[in-house]
């Protein structure tokens, strides 16, 4: 007894002992089958756990993909992602490859192997994460593949990182441009920065930094002339750390105006830059879906800030604005066809095109860039009054537009009410703001004045265009009808030369209409018309064959016992007879009376309807349906009965 | 289950004929020198033949037929001669050949004016048959085996039943003459000629009991609806003397019906009968 009960104590210890550790050790379960990451799908095989209904990666990762049999028919896209996670976030050792292979789909046999020689582009990153941050040396490489061997090395970029952070030397190369450097601590690009054309090994272009920001350039040319251009100096009052990017570049180049820097560095490094940056980011965009993840290469500079005030925000906000309404008004009157051919024929075109022309160069052309950089938030890291002095680098434009008219160079000018006030001789946003308003204002002024000439000229060739329509259309419903009248009963004959004359009487109603406005109007309802009289003619021609598959398909085949042959036995009789001896000459009828372009839709939709119901009755239970329908004569009772939608006139 | 019933059939059309009973009568017959041929008499038939369709393989045969004879004032429908009741149930093997075994009531009236015996006697057979069909161009040919075994009695009171075997073939054309085949709304043409044989114990010199010419013209209504009418000729030995042969003109008037009364679902396989 007492042995007993020290068992059952005994066991409940280890009960609760082996619950304790069950609810303490969270499960990891491991899956293995098809998974989808962003546009790779393939074959995973990774752990996880499940925290609060989440699902967390938890330990070894891999999803995979290749395919020999897409290999051998044309080309195979492969790739491989393999690392570990840990609560979710990615940590330690990971490789990404991608692949994309075609083969001769010649084999050879190596060592009890079939072995297939790719060639094709392959891509690779491999480096070790901490918190889902680049931590370490971080290798990618692009490289053309021929015959399973390397052959040209497209990209490579080395960069060591200390969590997420840039550090120390970095080189990064593509086919043309191999750029080195080196980063601070707190990833600010420093020292120098150096870009050797692969091509032409003397050309060298440095960038000096210091503590981010960009003191000089220094270019040494093929006969080893160097050439030092200062860039930003200490004495500014405000420094902002910005991602050396396009954007930078682009800030860099508007600041030391055009020229400073040479086509090979300044496209090259944020060529190289950006093609680095494009594969980080194709990293960071497949582990941010499978767990959290920081994967940017962040390479800082420091610029000068020249922040924009309240006012200064508003007037760039009003410029931007307007610029885009003028470069639309613009754009599209100079490109106009008919204003074009207008322009030769009538002075008074001549001039107002001439104008646009003019604005277009001399208010819009230059202050491009400038918009610019005043939508992507640029402005405020360039010294605006030196970059708007540099912009217009003779006169400025001034209200008076001046344009000759002729060949001897006749002047003309263009000139809006109440532009006397208006001053573009200053160099800050709020000049800008007035000049590019005052091209808008003009723009808009010269669109008026033209449309209506424009109108007339458009609307001409409009109905020029759609009288062409109307013959074709009509011509090529005669041929239609032609081809089939011969062929049809008598009745078929009839209906279809009322569909003729009803084209013929409306083309001669639409020549008898002067007011070419009205003209339009009316050649734009027969024009559509047309169209449903070609489907309408069409639909009656086919009538006849439609009735006999109608014949065709309600017949079910009976075996005769007296003859010993399969006969055809008509089934559902009162449908066939509702189509056949109430609806079909129901058409006819209506097809051969009076018409108009709304009757033809109508009668178009029941034809249609009918056939297409009559099809699909065959194999449904009708029984209901084929009762009521008995003794029914009345063509629109049968049509509602047989459900076809009613379709509306305007369409 | 087809092979069997393709054995088996055969096989109890066979026991059951050499079960038979032979209850048989004799009667002296004087044979002339010549063979005399009778006048032909004047008959109408009114026939009905169903065929119903019961399930994919079987029908039941139902045919009804009204038959009359002359009187010596009306030629042809003068008086009703028999009323035929002959049922069996039919075997579909295939689209081209059909058996079929069954039993007929036959009640036969007496039609000579001047007998004192009984008006009305029942005649009982059992039948069976054997039809086989074949395309001839766009005509189609019928041979017919009909084996019947017959009970019959005359009009005396208290007559025993005779029993004979009856051997009938028969070979029939039918040839579609609006349409290129036997469809819907077609008019035919059917020639046929039966050859009757009999055989038993009462059956002594006059083995060819009738033999049947006939051409009908027929109307195909819908497939399940055919009417037909024709003419025949036909002549066969005296039962009671061989040399003595009756003859009769018969107008025919037909109609075939083969309604089928299942469910829809169970008429698909119309077509493939042996799928």
């Amino acid at each position: 007894m007492i042995l007993t009960e020290i068992k059952l104590r005994l066991l409940s210890i280890a009960c609760f002992l082996g619950i304790t550790a069950l609810v303490s050790a969270q499960e990891r379960f491991e899956y293995q089958g098809p998974l989808q990451v962003q546009n790779y799908t393939g074959d995973a095989l990774y752990s996880y756990k499940i925290v609060e209904n989440d699902t967390l990666l938890d330990g070894p990762f891999q999803l995979k993909r290749s395919s020999l049999q897409a290999l051998l028919e044309k080309q195979d896209i492969s790739f491989l992602f393999k690392g570990k996670f840990t609560d979710g976030v990615a940590t330690d050792a990971w490789r990404f490859q991608f692949g994309e292979f075609q083969s001769d789909s010649q084999s050879n046999v190596v060592n009890f192997e079939y072995r297939v020689l790719i060639s094709g582009r392959q891509e690779e990153g491999s480096g070790d994460l901490k918190n889902g941050k680049p931590d370490g040396l971080w290798t990618y490489q692009v490289n053309q593949i021929k015959d399973s061997e390397k052959e040209k090395r497209l990209f490579k970029s080395d960069i060591t990182f200390e969590n997420g952070v840039p550090q120390r030397n970095f080189q990064i190369e593509n086919e043309d441009v191999i750029l080195v450097g080196r980063f601070l601590r707190n990833g600010l690009a420093h020292d120098e920065w150096t870009s050797y054309n692969v091509n032409v090994i003397e050309n060298t272009e440095s960038w000096f930094f210091e503590e981010g920001l960009l003191r000089k350039i220094q270019q040494i040319d093929e006969d080893g002339i160097e050439k030092d251009i200062p860039v930003y100096g200490i004495n500014e009052d405000d420094y902002e750390i910005i991602n050396l990017d396009k954007d930078f570049i682009e800030v860099l180049r508007i600041s030391l105006g055009p020229g400073q820097i040479s086509e090979s560095f300044s496209e090259g490094l944020p060529n190289v830059l950006a093609a680095n940056a494009g594969y980080y980011e194709k990293i960071d965009g497949i582990l941010s879906k499978l767990g959290t993840s920081d994967f940017k290469p962040k390479f800082k500079v420091q610029v000068p800030s020249f922040p924009l005030d309240t006012l200064e925000q508003a007037n760039l906000k009003i410029l931007v604005t307007e610029y885009k309404k003028a470069e639309e008004i613009s754009k599209s009157l100079l490109n106009n066809s008919h204003l074009n051919i207008l322009k030769r024929s009538d002075e008074n075109t001549q001039f107002y095109y001439n104008c646009i022309a003019k604005i277009q160069k001399d208010f819009l052309d230059p202050t491009k860039d400038f918009v610019r950089l005043g939508r992507r938030d640029l402005l405020q890291f360039i010294k605006r009054d030196t970059y708007i002095s540099r912009i217009w680098s003779k006169t400025r434009p001034s209200t008076v537009i001046n344009v000759s008219i002729d060949s001897i160079g006749t002047q003309k000018s263009f000139l809006l009410p109440n532009a006397s006030d208006l001053d573009f001789t200053g160099n800050d946003i709020a000049t800008i703001k007035q000049l590019v308003s005052y091209a808008n204002l003009s723009l808009n002024s010269i669109k008026n004045k033209l449309s209506e000439q424009l109108f007339n000229a458009e609307q001409e060739q409009e109905l020029i265009d759609l009288e062409e329509r109307l013959i074709l259309k009509n011509e090529a419903l005669m041929e239609q009808i032609d081809s089939v009248k011969a062929t049809l009963p008598i009745e078929y004959a009839k209906a279809l030369q009322n569909i003729q004359n009803l084209a013929d009487e409306s083309l001669s109603k639409y020549a008898l209409i002067e007011d070419s406005k009205e003209k339009f109007q009316y050649g734009t309802i027969i024009n559509n018309c047309f169209t449903h009289l070609s489907n309408l003619s069409s639909s009656v021609a086919e009538l006849p064959t439609q009735v006999i598959e109608i014949d065709s398909l309600y017949q079910d085949s009976v075996w005769n016992p007296f003859m010993a042959v399969l006969m055809d036995e008509d089934v559902k009789k009162r449908l066939t007879s509702a189509y056949k001896k109430v609806l079909v000459p129901y058409f006819l009828k209506t097809a051969s009376q009076e018409l108009n372009c709304e009757s033809i839709v109508v009668l178009e939709n029941e034809i249609q309807g009918s056939y297409q119901k009559m099809l699909l009755l065959r194999e449904e239970d009708t029984k209901k349906l084929e009762r009521k329908l008995r003794r029914e004569e009345n063509p629109k009772t049968i049509i509602q009965l047989f459900n076809v939608q009613p379709i509306k006139a305007e369409e | 289950m087809k092979k069997l019933n393709k054995s088996v059939l055969p096989a109890i059309f066979l026991c059951f004929i050499c079960t038979i009973s032979r209850a048989q009568e004799t009667e002296e017959q004087v044979i002339p020198i010549e063979s005399k041929y009778k006048e032909p008499v004047t008959k109408m038939w009114f026939n009905t033949y169903g065929k119903i369709r019961i399930s994919k393989r079987l029908f039941w045969d139902a045919q009804t037929h009204f038959r009359f004879d002359e009187t010596g004032s009306v030629n042809h429908i003068g008086q009703i001669a028999q009323i035929y009741n002959r049922h069996a149930l039919g075997y579909i093997y295939s689209k081209k050949v059909n058996f079929s075994l069954g039993g007929v009531l036959r009640i036969n009236f007496n039609t000579d004016f001047e007998s004192e015996d009984r008006n009305v006697v029942p005649e009982f057979r059992i039948w069976h048959q054997y039809q086989f069909a074949q395309e001839v161009y766009r005509a189609m040919i019928y041979h017919r085996i009909r084996i019947e075994h017959r009970w019959t009695q005359s009009f005396k009171e208290n007559s025993e039943y005779i029993y004979r075997n009856r051997w009938r073939y028969m070979l029939r054309a039918k040839v579609p003459l609006n349409h290129d085949k036997l469809k819907p709304k077609t008019l035919y043409i059917s020639p046929e000629a039966e050859l009757i044989m009999q055989s038993g114990k009462t059956v002594v010199a006059s083995p060819l009991e009738d033999l049947r010419l006939t051409t009908t013209l027929g109307y195909i209504l819908t497939p399940r609806l055919t009417v037909a009418a024709g003419f025949m000729y036909s002549m066969g030995q005296d039962l009671k003397n061989g040399g003595i042969y009756k003859q009769s003109y018969t107008g025919r008037i037909h109609l075939y019906y083969s309604p089928d009364f299942r469910k829809v679902k169970n008429k698909l396989p119309e077509i493939h009968l042996n799928d």
